[in-house]
């Protein structure tokens, strides 16, 4: 308790009369009569809820005055806080779920210093490898096989050929097995006009799919050979022209060759053809359905009158005409014709033409076996 | 040991100067015969001023007492090719060796990977060279029977020194490339076709035989290991563009070689190079095209600037030896 004795408050009252409060200490004047400051003063709880009932009752007659017909539905605590969720969700969306997603990735890991070491590291390895396979195709310092094929080329364009195998069209595999795991192997197929693309997915299920993961050489027909691009996309995958000779030569060297006969042998290699190749060089013939394939031919079912297909394939748009749908194929091998029939007059044709035929019902009936019911 | 009497033709160019110089003299006795003296004075024991055209074959095989003839004209010749082989029949000379090459084959879109010597030769061709060499070959096969004929079959031939048509492509700047074509393609290094020539007048051959290195190598590989960057022409603008070259005989020319070349794989089977006529090329096709490439670059340089380099060259090898 304070010594000094109580002063009295210095402020004179309306009444003229000076006010009887003591004053404050180290102050002339008492609570009521303390000068005022310059800071504004803080709203109350209830000046601000004074103040929002304002506004929104402003607002409410603004509104009536613009729609003098709208009739609100009658107030509900629960209907007010749906209302309050849905605007939320509207608005926010899947921020939440996005930020919940990214705390949760940013784990400990990522705030570890030999993490992104370990990143930049990977980072230039890359680079460097990537800078080096186009230096040393610059300088011509990397090798092909006799037959053109560049490995690097294959593995750098593989993904692609992935891509469609699994993803563009789903492919299902029946029979792979039936290939040998060794030796040579023709593999004869029924191309159905879309040969690159069945080509190249044939090649990629064995190599996919097969416990040994050979690989196809398949023989193209020469029309691809003239035309620009083709050829150094086949020659360095390993494919090769289709003749006789070259099929010989490729099943000489224990190779799995995959032909896909047509009807005309200057453009590549007819069934009799094939058959001819097994019974020369002794390889297992392994037959080869692609069904479902037709349906990725969009020219084909445009011109056919398709009405499924959606208005960007019209007739008219020719390029994008000739992209392949993404239909689901299935690729059926069949168990190997390593019998070969002789004809006992001794004619090498009839024997031949025996075989292609034998070839073809085994195609026919793996067709069958696989369309759907 | 009594010496063998061999007749080259056109001793003067470069194949028949490199190959009076390869052959053992010990062995055989070299006559000549061209239009012009060789430039070194011992490349021939017997030099004979004449063209093959006019000249006495029949005497001069006579004389000389030829056992055995290497005609290596500059260009394919079939009347003078005609002319020499049917003085050879008449004075019982023992062995022809005509040097050919692996464009006799065209280059097809249809052909084999790997074509044998067996291959039918194609009845017509656009390359006019195909079809000289066509000719000369039927020519020289239908002496088969009366004399032993051997007809090499010479892939492009690369080096330092000799000339040919991928010389020429090679040669330029930025050597044509059909846009969106890459074809395997053969090379043989001109050392390997002197040894080859050789090999064949020293083991009688009597027989058509393809001469290559190996491995075939795509086109685009064989550019860059030239040490150039090749300058890529779509392809109906590389026929037109052979097409008025080649009809008015222009000396400047970007397409040395059918565009059909440019644009096919040509490749020639040479297993029986290997294991019939016992050739092993000296050096690989890699190394064929890298001697080009050697030469080529000093080509652009000027003596001085040659020889600096060569001395940086060495300098670098002897590090690296030392380093090792």
């Amino acid at each position: 308790m304070s010594d000094q004795p109580r002063k009295q408050c210095a402020a004179i009252t309306k009444k003229g009369t000076r006010c009887k409060n003591f004053a404050l200490p180290n102050s002339d004047f008492c609570r009521l009569h303390q000068p005022k400051t310059t800071e504004p003063e803080t709203p109350s709880a209830d000046d601000l809820r004074a103040q929002l009932i304002e506004e929104l009752d402003a607002l409410a007659d603004r509104i009536r005055a613009i729609s003098p017909n709208y009739n609100p539905p009658p107030f509900s605590v629960r209907g007010a806080a749906k209302l309050v969720s849905r605007t939320l969700r509207a608005v926010v969306g899947k921020r939440p779920r996005l930020l919940s997603r990214l705390q949760n990735a940013i784990g400990s890991d990522l705030l570890d210093i030999d993490t992104w070491k370990g990143v930049w590291y990977m980072l230039n390895y890359t680079l460097e490898y990537q800078r080096d396979f186009l230096k040393r195709r610059i300088t011509g310092e990397y090798e092909t096989d006799e037959w053109g094929m560049d490995w690097e080329f294959a593995q750098a364009v593989q993904p692609f050929f992935d891509f469609l195998y699994k993803m563009y069209w789903r492919i299902a595999t029946d029979g792979v097995e039936n290939i040998p795991e060794d030796g040579h192997v023709l593999l004869v197929g029924d191309a159905a006009g879309q040969y690159p693309w069945i080509g190249a997915m044939v090649a990629t299920a064995v190599a996919t799919e097969h416990p040994a993961m050979r690989q196809v050489r398949s023989l193209y027909s020469s029309t691809f050979a003239g035309v620009p691009f083709f050829s150094i996309i086949f020659d360095k995958t390993g494919q090769a022209p289709a003749n006789i000779e070259n099929g010989e030569k490729l099943l000489t060297q224990d190779e799995v060759v995959a032909v896909y006969p047509t009807a005309s042998a200057t453009d590549g290699i007819t069934w009799e053809d094939a058959a001819r190749l097994a019974a020369i060089t002794g390889a297992p013939i392994v037959p080869v359905a692609i069904i479902g394939v037709e349906g990725t031919d969009t020219a084909a079912r445009v011109a056919a009158g398709d009405s499924t297909l959606p208005p960007s394939f019209a007739p008219w748009m020719s390029v994008l005409g000739q992209l392949p749908i993404p239909v689901q194929w299935t690729i059926a091998f069949g168990r190997p014709i390593t019998d070969f029939p002789i004809d006992t007059a001794g004619s090498e044709v009839a024997a031949t033409l025996t075989l292609a035929a034998e070839i073809k019902e085994a195609i026919a009936a793996l067709r069958k076996q696989h369309l759907p019911q | 040991m009594t010496r063998q009497t061999l007749l080259i033709t056109d001793i003067a160019g470069y194949w028949g100067e490199k190959l009076a110089q390869h052959i053992p003299r010990d062995e055989w006795r070299v006559v000549g015969i061209d239009t012009r003296a060789p430039d070194l004075p011992d490349t021939a024991d017997t030099f004979i001023k004449g063209n093959l055209s006019d000249a006495d074959l029949t005497g001069i095989l006579r004389r000389e007492q030829v056992t055995a003839v290497c005609h290596l004209p500059r260009r394919p010749d079939v009347p003078a090719t005609a002319k020499l082989l049917a003085a050879c029949a008449a004075t019982g000379v023992e062995q022809v060796v005509i040097n050919s090459s692996t464009q006799v084959y065209g280059a097809s879109a249809t052909a084999p990977a790997h074509l044998p010597e067996t291959y039918p030769l194609p009845r017509t061709a656009a390359d006019p060279t195909t079809k000289l060499l066509r000719d000369i070959e039927l020519l020289a096969a239908s002496y088969r029977g009366a004399l032993k004929v051997a007809i090499l079959r010479m892939a492009h031939i690369v080096g330092a020194t000799a000339s040919g048509p991928l010389i020429a492509l090679l040669s330029q700047r930025a050597p044509v490339m059909l846009m969106g074509f890459d074809p395997l393609t053969q090379v043989l290094h001109e050392g390997d076709a002197v040894g080859a020539l050789a090999h064949a007048i020293a083991t009688a051959a009597d027989d058509t035989i393809n001469i290559a290195a190996n491995p075939p190598l795509p086109f685009s590989r064989i550019v860059a290991l030239a040490g150039k960057i090749h300058l890529p022409v779509p392809h109906p603008v590389a026929y037109l563009r052979w097409r008025v070259e080649t009809t008015n005989h222009l000396r400047r020319r970007t397409l040395p070689l059918h565009p059909d070349f440019l644009r096919f794989r040509l490749v020639a089977d040479v297993s029986k190079m290997e294991d019939d006529f016992g050739f092993f090329p000296a050096r690989t096709a890699t190394e064929a095209v890298q001697s080009f490439a050697e030469h080529d670059y000093f080509r652009h340089l000027s003596p001085d600037q040659a020889a600096r380099v060569k001395r940086v060259k060495q300098m670098q090898n002897a590090i690296a030896g030392d380093t090792e």
